[in-house]
Formats: structure tokens, C-alpha cells, sequence
């Protein structure tokens, strides 16, 4: 099967995040971690976008991020470590709605069975 | 004297090990102080690795040292005291920059090449001059020292430096993207063992920069490119000098002033007539020399004293030198003040009492200035060299 693109993923990436920080908090790499594990290494993204995405759902409110206080020995800048909001955990809800709407009604029209 | 750093409860546990091996080294050669030669031992010592390869790029190796610093340092013949041996002011210096260095480049920990390199900027050390004989060049030392960090430092200022958005905005994604760099970095070098073929598995993994450029773009929020606006009207723009910043500021308010003079001036003409008119609004024209003036000097003062207290952009790390800067900003506020009143109101007689007035407003303006330097110069330092990192 091929990789699946962060183009193709593009607009799904927010949810993504939002849907594997329901782990948990976690920083960015983390996150990566998570979506990588999760996606049977098949998600093939550029690690760089994944702020971007971040940024956007924290300007947003859907999750809240937080310097990372101690950085257990690590050498290096620090991470911010991200948090699933209440805003961000409904907006997940509802995209799960729409999204299961569109696979239904696209997957039939396009005879896959779903 | 070893407490004065200890202070500074920033030492690494790299850096304790290297000044350990540093007491030790001096002890061996039976000197009562850790100067900067008993540093460089200790850092060959305690670290090896890394900084002999870089050193060994230029020819030398850790015998090459030792024997320099053995025929330019006789033992010593007294008896060493009990207890920690002290570091000589030189070597407090290299060590106190060297932890700032890692700071400026978001590293919690000081890492050993930072504090070769910190070596170097003491040239009549005998760590410097020994080096220096052996054939090692300073710029060359600092690229090959500090290349990955540099490499990965410039992946993120190239996705970062065209976004536009605040610096605060900026400071916080290229810490963030640094540090997820450096961790991919990291990852890969275990696995290949090789720094240069890590850096590019990691580079290819973080992504083209233009890409997360403009991604980054996409995510600001509208009030961040408005501030940006700004920050580039009336900020500082990289990489111009801090005069030329505060003569621009100086020469916008003048325009400004201006403007707001001539008018009131014909609005005074036009109603009181010459010369009433013009001494009507003589305090406005005061204003207006005197305010440009007051900023281009407490702001040029400002940034050498900023630089003195930390030791940057060529100036070299003087309290006393802060504190006559910080005198200099009190003489300029007195001195702008007297300059308002002769132009404002024509002579200095009715200004009995001025001095005892602007003074404590000098202190006071003086005094804020040496503790913004203290406390935020180090944000603005290392944000001016990501700013003019060469991408």
C-alpha cells in the first residue's frame, strides 16, 4: 500500500492531533510518535508541519501549551508540551461526526464497502 | 571565588566534570588557581571526543597542548591551600561566557566545544596563546565547534526568518523547532554514528523549510502580521547597528515633532501675531529638538550598556564600564532637561531648582535602563543572533 502524504493529509492533520492527545498531553515529537505508531507507518509527514498545525489549534483554543519545566537532563532547547482543551475535545466529537458522514455517503458512491 | 559561578547554579554536569579535571590539572602542576590552561587540560580530559577530533582538524593533538602549556607554565614550588582552588578572574570569564553562549542558543546545558571556543576569546590566556602557536584559527575553531549546532540552527532561522510575525511570536517557534530538531538529530545520530549523514536523515525529516515557511504563515493569526508591521516600522531591523536604529527612531520622531511645530506655530502666528506667537509655542520647538536628542542617546547608551554588561557584539563583559555607561545615561537625561528649558524658555534664570528636580528623574531613568539590560538584554541578544544568523 503507499504512503499517505502530508498533502493528502492536509486538513486532517488538525484532527489528528487533537485525536491523539486524547492520550494525553504530550510534545511535539510525542505527538509524532503517536500518529506514526498509530498510522502503520503509512502516514509519511514532514515532521516540520506538525507546528504549524499545533500553532493553529492553540491560536484557536483547541489545545493549550505549556514550556516544558524539566527537561529530565536533556540537552537542548526546550519542548512545549501540548493539551487537549474541552473546546478542542468537542470540536474532535463533531468532526468524528462529519467525517463518518462523509466516508458513508462518498465510500458509496464510490462502491466501497464501509 | 569558585562560589561566584556556583552562583550562577547553571553548571552543567559536563561542565562540573571538566572544572573537576580542571582542579586537578592545577593541583599537578602545584599552582594555587584554575586559569584558563588548567581548563583546556581539563576539557581534554574530561570530554576527549568531540573537542580533540575538532582540534585535531587543525593538526593538534591533546600532546601538542600539554607540552605547550608545560613549556609556557613552570610548576609551581609553594604549598596549595586546603580546599577548592579558586579560578583566576580570566578563567571565571571564559566560564561565565561560555554558559551565556549556550544560553543565547537555547541549550539548557553548556556543551564542551562552547567552552574551547570561549578559550579563544581570551587571547592572553595561556589556553589562547598555546592554541594559537599550534596553528589553530579562532574562526575556523568556532565553525568546526559549533557546525551541527549552527546547521540546524539556520534549517529553522530559514523557515522562520520570512514569517511574518512578532519576535516573541518567532522566539517561541524557532526554540520549539530547535528543539524538535535537535531530538530527530539526536535519533538518527544513533543510529548512524556519523554527525553529517544525522543531520541530513534529520533535515529530510523536518522538511523543506520554504514549505513550513509558509505553513507558518497560514497559522498566524491576523494580529501577528500587524504587529509585525510594526516591529519593522519602528523595531529594529536586522542586521543594522543599534546607532543606526536609534538614529532612524530619532530622526522619525523629529519629523514628527516637527510637523506638530510648524503647525501650532502658524496656529499661534495666526492668532496672537509675531512675535508672541512664536514665543507662545517656544516650548514645543524645545520639545522638539530635545526629544529625538533624549532618545538617540539614552538609546545608544542604552545598547552599550547592554552589551557591556554581557559581553557581546565585541564589547568586553565590564561592570565598572556599565556603570560609567549608566552614569552617562544620568548626564544625558540632566543634560536634555537644562537643553529643554534654555530652548523653552529663552535663559536658564527662572530654572533655579531644575537640577534638584531632573536628577532623581536621571537616577531613576538610569537605573531602569541598567535593569532592563540585566534582565531582558539576553532575550534581545539572542534574538539579534538568530535574527543575523547567515542563512
Amino acid at each position: 500500500m503507499p504512503a499517505i502524504s502530508g498533502d493528502q493529509l492536509r486538513g486532517h492533520l488538525e484532527m489528528l492531533i487533537l485525536s491523539s492527545l486524547e492520550r494525553g498531553e504530550a510534545h511535539g515529537l510525542e505527538i509524532l510518535h503517536r500518529l506514526e505508531a498509530g498510522g502503520c507507518g503509512l502516514l509519511k509527514l514532514k515532521e516540520g508541519s506538525l507546528y504549524p498545525a499545533l500553532y493553529r489549534l492553540e491560536a484557536g483554543g483547541e489545545v493549550q501549551a505549556v514550556w516544558e519545566k524539566n527537561q529530565h537532563g536533556r540537552r537542548g532547547a526546550r519542548r512545549r508540551i501540548y493539551r487537549l482543551s474541552d473546546k478542542g475535545g468537542r470540536r474532535l466529537k463533531e468532526y468524528r461526526g462529519e467525517f463518518q458522514q462523509f466516508v458513508s455517503v462518498i465510500g458509496g458512491l464510490l462502491g466501497v464497502s464501509t | 571565588m569558585k562560589r561566584a559561578f556556583t552562583e550562577l547554579n547553571d553548571l552543567s554536569d559536563a561542565l562540573r566534570l571538566v572544572l573537576n579535571r580542571a582542579e586537578e590539572e592545577a593541583r599537578q602542576f602545584n599552582h594555587s588557581f584554575i586559569g584558563t590552561e588548567h581548563l583546556l587540560l581539563g576539557l581534554l580530559a574530561a570530554v576527549g571526543g568531540s573537542v580533540t577530533s575538532t582540534l585535531k582538524t587543525f593538526g593538534v593533538e591533546p600532546g601538542d597542548i600539554r607540552r605547550g602549556i608545560e613549556t609556557q607554565c613552570p610548576r609551581g614550588t609553594g604549598i596549595l591551600p586546603i580546599g577548592a582552588l579558586p579560578l583566576t578572574p580570566r578563567a571565571l570569564r571564559v566560564v561565565t561566557l561560555a554558559i551565556q553562549h549556550a544560553k543565547i542558543w537555547h541549550q539548557s546545558q553548556t556543551n564542551p566545544e562552547q567552552l574551547l571556543l570561549c578559550l579563544l576569546t581570551e587571547p592572553d590566556g595561556v589556553a589562547a596563546r598555546v592554541m594559537l602557536n599550534l596553528g589553530v584559527k579562532p574562526d575556523e575553531l568556532r565553525r568546526e565547534a559549533l557546525k551541527v549546532r549552527l546547521e540546524m540552527a539556520k534549517i529553522v532561522e530559514r523557515a522562520v526568518r520570512p514569517v511574518l510575525a512578532r519576535t516573541a511570536a518567532k522566539r517561541k517557534m524557532r526554540e520549539e523547532l530547535l528543539s524538535h530538531l535537535t531530538s530527530i538529530y539526536e535519533e538518527e545520530l544513533q543510529e548512524k554514528k556519523e554527525p553529517d549523514a544525522a543531520l541530513n536523515a534529520a533535515a529530510k525529516r523536518f522538511g523543506d523549510p520554504a514549505d513550513l515557511s509558509r505553513d507558518l504563515q497560514r497559522a498566524q493569526p491576523l494580529r501577528e502580521r500587524f504587529g509585525y508591521r510594526m516591529e519593522r516600522f519602528m523595531g529594529w531591523r536586522a542586521p543594522e547597528s543599534a546607532t543606526r536604529y536609534m538614529a532612524r527612531v530619532a530622526a522619525f520622531q523629529l519629523l514628527g515633532m516637527a510637523t506638530a511645530y510648524i503647525f501650532s506655530l502658524g496656529v499661534a502666528t495666526w492668532r496672537w501675531g509675531l512675535p508672541f506667537g512664536f514665543t507662545a509655542v517656544r516650548p514645543i520647538l524645545a520639545m522638539t529638538v530635545m526629544l529625538p536628542a533624549a532618545q538617540f542617546l539614552i538609546g545608544s547608551l542604552y545598547f552599550m550598556m547592554r552589551d557591556a554588561i554581557w559581553g557581546v557584539f565585541g564589547s568586553r563583559r565590564s561592570t565598572s564600564k556599565a556603570v560609567l555607561l549608566a552614569t552617562a545615561i544620568v548626564a544625558s537625561v540632566v543634560g536634555c532637561g537644562f537643553g529643554f528649558l534654555l530652548i523653552g524658555s529663552g535663559n536658564l534664570d527662572r530654572s533655579e531648582g531644575a537640577i534638584e528636580s531632573f536628577f532623581p528623574a536621571a537616577v531613576i531613568a538610569a537605573l531602569l535602563c541598567y535593569r532592563v539590560a540585566a534582565t531582558k538584554g539576553l532575550t534581545e541578544i539572542a534574538d539579534t543572533h538568530w535574527a543575523c544568523l547567515e542563512i
